[in-house]
């Protein structure tokens, strides 16, 4: 009861306290100096993609008169890729061994045991839902479908099943009943049927869908009329949609795939309000030979969209990984490759595709290049003006957390016990009244923007006096911090270096320690010290430092 | 039983029909951990020989749909053919699923042995043997998880690399996996499940004797399994294997016709046609009969069965080795006059517009599981009256009811209870590290690696005739869903410090939950196991507390 108490009653003197904490951490972070920022390098081959990604963005910032911020410290790094790949924070245990590691080439070990880690499993399964399933964010009825799918995803990104593969699986998702014996076999096996679920299996929408998030064209402008900006058709449109045509669902609104029947053999879909039937025709203008054999159209589409030859498929890719480590793609908005769209570095872009292509298409491959690359281990800290221009990329841009990393970097600072759950808590649970549902509600942003992230008041009030944080900076409550606080004849020193790298995973400045130490120092008895030390890391975890990805 | 016996004599010719008309029973083969051991369950349904009860079924269901009494069954008749509830018989023209059969007749049409041919195919030969998961922690299956190479069982090397092998499954990466971590997904625990239980393959170290093919799986098995008596230089078994508890071994000598002390594949098949019975035991079972089912020890030849305790006339326990078999009977009559009547009744409750008859709409409120309307609807008239729905479900209930199932259900511990040494159904670095020394204990044959029979001391054995699947239900679905709603407490020993730092509460720090010096982790961690346990933590505080 004591914090809580507190926070009601003395409510002015924290503010002042805090807002002291706030203003002091914010200067320790923009006084990270660049002299710490070549402490480890890693060392790549010239052939490498990260390297040559490094020479054309170099290349352009020259063009542009962009001047490259200094390259960030190990703690600063070590912070964004476990964010990145993991979706958390980094535990204190290793991030206190990466920085005494000698090693220089720890920052590419660090990557490739992060990508072999369960987190990164979890972390992209979040991330690859979203993007496939953006309804389930909005939509109440499509949210149960949600574990199943998530448990398909899980299996094949921890079997690292390459992306050409993943697409193919889910556009050719099995529908309806089975008639193979070695699927019913395995029936409790996942799928991701849920794809079609969620979609409401209308051609339409999967059109939409799948263009979008796999050939990041936005198709759909045309179903309508033609595009208004570019060269897509209506009968284009309907065309594409056909491929989901021949899916009958038995009972219109049934959330349930096994009612699903669905013909072989040549599509066609009758345009709404015309008199128009089209055939099957993929957006290169090419059409499948039906006659050959009796194929799903479905798995012709599969076929056609992860094939080689195809303009979109492994630039659309490339992108939207290229999106997840920067908050923007070298075309952005990512499902918005149009002739009016230009790409920032169409050649590096290129690159991109084509290095991801001739490697079957393996996500890791992509993702370990880009994050050993320079420009993604650049600081965060603008160093020159130019680099307010974040399409050149002269620093690390500084990016909103999604409301899952949010919470689990919470869980990660705080010690806060959860245990992993059948159903995705965040999501199945909402209303539920629990931690997860209610960060998930408040944090959820349908901004597409991560450069650009909004707080709301709820959200800081929900920081800054929600149960969940008084919780966490309560001595009877909390896990770490009163491990922290209660540990022995350590030095207040050693305590605030806990502090700081619990929360914001780094040491504390000498000025912020000596400041900070002065300050729980003051503490006449035990309690006020534990006092200072809760609000210290109050203000830890409140602070933007914490909040955002840089 | 009759199937096997009248396809692989008409189809395959494989089995002489006299030699298997000597044969009084079922035989089964129990791969207990030290040697193979043998059982006979003679069975009785309604006083009357299992098989021939059988043959009357399958002659009568034969002559019901030879429609034009031609002896064979066309692709017509074979419309009416029952799917027995099996997908894919289900579905498919009557041509394809003839196509499903092992010898796929040639003429489009099914004579009387290759019908039973096609029961056989479709519910498994008359007699079946079913595991049955119980609880969740056996679902989880880690013995599977943990045998990395695959060989049914897991070695002491496979048991020190636990906790690599597993790291991959602890999705939030707090070194303790519990049982949603380890499970598998379940699609949708509250469908209507596709596949009933009784069908569900969960292994058990029994083995069927009966046909060609069963045999030779068990032979791989004996090769695989009893390593130490296997020769793979002349790829044979030793008579020793065999041998064990049995006063008389001159049938195993005659089995070896080249006198070298092992059988061969070819001398072992010939005995396992014919082998000497270590158990024989009598199942009665009342079908259409009322009377209470019993089962009775007819004779025990081998010293390897001890402890005999007749608990009542249904049931018997004793033991084989160490393992303890429960066997009991059960009837299940009651079962099938309960589902014609409870569908009789629902008939009433979905007519809706009371005119004694459904029509599809009703009928879909039925919930009759996997059951189209048209097949019950006999006469097409798109007017279900409560006799087509009677007759139906005396059909079906019939088919099922013809099989003999035996359920194995272990009710020893599984891999996962036996490492969960705190019962908190997680499994923590310290359980995983001592996991080899709590395993010694098991392995019955010391042989350093531990197999599915050494882990699972006491099996419950039912044995009943085949339940209609209204009353089948998935205990895995039921186990699942009590599991994992418990909260795991914090640690209460140790110093409040290490209560707190003890995140995933498992009662030891790791080095990764540890938020100080990993060189101070060292000096508390006394002894080098890389944990600090609860009571390096009070020592240290003590220390810290004088100086």
């Amino acid at each position: 009861m004591l914090p809580v108490f507190r926070h009601h009653q003395d409510q002015s003197c924290r503010c002042i306290v805090t807002c002291v904490l706030v203003a002091l951490l914010l200067q320790a972070s923009l006084l990270h100096s660049p002299v710490f920022a070549s402490d480890s390098r890693t060392t790549v081959q010239n052939s490498r993609l990260s390297n040559q990604i490094d020479d054309l963005i170099e290349q352009a910032k020259k063009k542009e008169g962009v001047v490259s911020a200094p390259l960030a410290t190990d703690a600063e790094f070590m912070r964004r890729v476990s964010l990145d790949l993991t979706g958390k924070i980094p535990p204190v245990a290793e991030l206190r061994l990466f920085l005494t590691d000698q090693d220089p080439l720890k920052r590419e070990k660090l990557i490739n045991r992060l990508l072999s880690s369960p987190g990164f499993v979890v972390h992209f399964t979040n991330t690859w839902r979203d993007i496939l399933l953006p309804e389930a964010a909005t939509d109440l009825q499509t949210r149960g479908q949600i574990p199943e799918f998530d448990a398909w995803l899980r299996s094949q990104l921890q079997e690292n099943v390459h992306y050409d593969e993943l697409v193919r699986k889910i556009i050719d998702a099995p529908l309806g009943a089975t008639t193979n014996r070695q699927v019913a076999r395995n029936s409790q096996d996942p799928t991701p049927r849920a794809y079609y679920i969620t979609k409401q299996l209308k051609p339409e929408n999967l059109a939409a869908g799948t263009s979008r998030a796999f050939l990041g064209v936005r198709i759909e402008c045309a179903q309508c009329h033609d595009h208004p900006f570019d060269d897509w058709k209506q009968h284009q449109f309907w065309q594409y949609a056909a491929f989901f045509s021949n899916i009958d669902q038995r009972q219109q609104n049934a959330v349930n795939a096994t009612d699903v029947r669905e013909v072989l053999g040549k599509p066609q879909i009758k345009i709404p309000d015309t008199n128009r039937l089209v055939d099957a025709t993929f957006l290169d203008g090419a059409q499948p030979e039906w006659d050959k054999e009796q194929m799903n159209p479905r798995t012709r589409l599969s076929d056609w969209v992860t094939s080689a030859q195809n303009p979109y498929f492994a630039k659309a890719t490339a992108n939207r990984v290229w999106s997840l480590f920067f908050g923007r793609g070298i075309v952005d908005p990512v499902d918005d490759f149009s002739s009016t769209n230009h790409a920032s570095h169409p050649e590096l872009l290129e690159l991109l595709a084509r290095r991801f292509q001739e490697q079957h298409y393996d996500l890791k491959y992509l993702i370990r290049e880009i994050t050993n690359s320079q420009t993604y281990q650049l600081t965060s800290k603008q160093t020159d003006p130019s680099q307010s221009r974040v399409e050149w990329y002269g620093k690390m841009p500084t990016r909103g957390l999604t409301a899952e990393q949010i919470f689990a970097s919470l869980v990660q600072a705080t010690g806060f016990f959860r245990q992993t759950t059948e159903s995705n808590a965040l999501l199945v649970g909402a209303g539920t009244n629990t931690p997860q549902a209610e960060f998930y509600e408040l944090f959820q942003s349908d901004s597409e923007n991560q450069l650009d992230p909004k707080a709301s008041i709820l959200q800081a009030l929900a920081l800054m006096n929600g149960t969940f944080i008084t919780n966490a900076t309560s001595l009877e409550q909390s896990d770490v911090f009163t491990a922290i606080v209660d540990f022995p004849t350590l030095s207040v020193e050693k305590k605030i270096e806990a502090f700081y790298l619990t929360t914001l995973s780094r040491f504390p400045t000498e000025a912020e320690s000596q400041r900070l130490t002065a300050y729980v120092s003051a503490g006449k008895s035990d309690a006020d010290r534990t006092h200072a030390y809760s609000d210290l890391f109050w203000a830890l975890l409140n602070s933007s430092e914490f909040l955002l990805n840089h | 039983m009759l199937g096997t016996i009248l396809s692989s004599y008409a189809l395959a010719g494989e089995v002489q029909p006299e030699a298997l008309a000597k044969q009084s029973g079922q035989r089964l083969i129990l791969l207990a951990p030290s040697a193979p051991f043998i059982l006979e369950l003679s069975l009785q349904i309604d006083h009357g020989d299992f098989r021939a009860t059988t043959t009357d079924y399958i002659e009568r269901l034969f002559q019901s749909l030879d429609g034009n009494q031609d002896g064979y069954i066309d692709l017509k008749e074979m419309e009416n053919v029952p799917a027995f509830g099996i997908k894919q018989f289900d579905q498919g023209s009557p041509a394809l699923r003839l196509k499903m059969l092992e010898t796929t007749p040639t003429d489009n049409r099914l004579s009387l042995a290759e019908f039973a041919s096609y029961l056989n195919r479709a519910q498994g030969t008359a007699f079946r043997i079913a595991g049955a998961p119980s609880r969740s922690s056996q679902v989880i299956e880690l013995f599977r998880k943990l045998d990395q190479n695959g060989d049914g069982s897991v070695s002491d090397g496979e048991f020190i690399a636990s906790s690599e092998t597993l790291f991959m499954y602890d999705r939030d990466e707090d070194e303790v996996l519990n049982l949603v971590e380890l499970r598998p997904f379940m699609s949708d625990p509250n469908a209507v499940v596709a596949q009933p239980v009784s069908r569900q393959t969960v292994e058990t170290p029994f083995r069927r004797l009966d046909n060609d093919r069963s045999i030779n799986t068990v032979i791989d098995e004996l090769f695989k399994k009893y390593v130490e008596y296997h020769s793979a230089e002349i790829n044979a078994i030793s008579l020793e294997c065999f041998h064990q508890g049995q006063p008389d071994s001159t049938v195993l000598q005659d089995h070896d016709l080249n006198a070298d002390g092992f059988l061969n594949r070819d001398e072992l098949f010939a005995y396992l046609q014919k082998p000497v019975v270590d158990l024989r035991i009598q199942v009665s079972l009342p079908r259409q009969q009322s009377f209470r089912p019993s089962i009775k020890i007819l004779e025990k030849q081998s010293k390897r069965v001890s402890d005999i305790k007749i608990s009542s006339r249904s049931k018997v326990e004793f033991r084989v080795d160490r393992l303890l078999l429960e066997l009991r009977v059960k009837s299940s009559r009651h079962m099938f006059a309960d589902t014609v009547r409870f569908y009789q009744t629902r008939f009433r409750v979905v007519d809706g517009d009371k005119n004694g008859y459904l029509n599809s709409a009703e009928f879909a409120q039925l919930n009759l599981p996997n059951t189209e309307y048209k097949k019950v609807d006999k006469n097409n008239d798109a007017m279900l009256n409560v006799d087509e729905l009677t007759k139906y479900l005396l059909k079906d209930t019939a088919a099922v009811q013809d099989q003999v199932v035996m359920t194995v259900d272990n009710d020893g511990k599984s891999l996962f209870e036996i490492l969960d040494t705190d019962l908190d159904l997680r499994l923590s670095s310290r359980e995983l590290k001592r996991s080899l020394q709590r395993v010694k204990e098991f392995d019955g044959n010391q042989d350093q690696s531990l197999d599915h029979s050494e882990l699972r001391g006491h099996f419950r054995i039912t044995v009943e005739l085949g339940k209609p699947e209204l009353f089948v239900f998935d205990p895995r679905v039921n186990s699942m869903a009590m599991s994992q709603s418990r909260s795991v407490q914090r640690t209460l020993s140790g110093p409040l410090w290490f209560q707190r730092m003890d995140r995933n509460r498992d009662g030891d720090i790791s080095r990764k939950e540890f938020l100080f010096d990993p060189v101070l982790f060292e000096k508390l961690d006394r002894d080098q196991d890389q944990l600090i346990s609860p009571a390096e933590a009070d020592a240290y505080q003590k220390k810290q507390s004088k100086n």
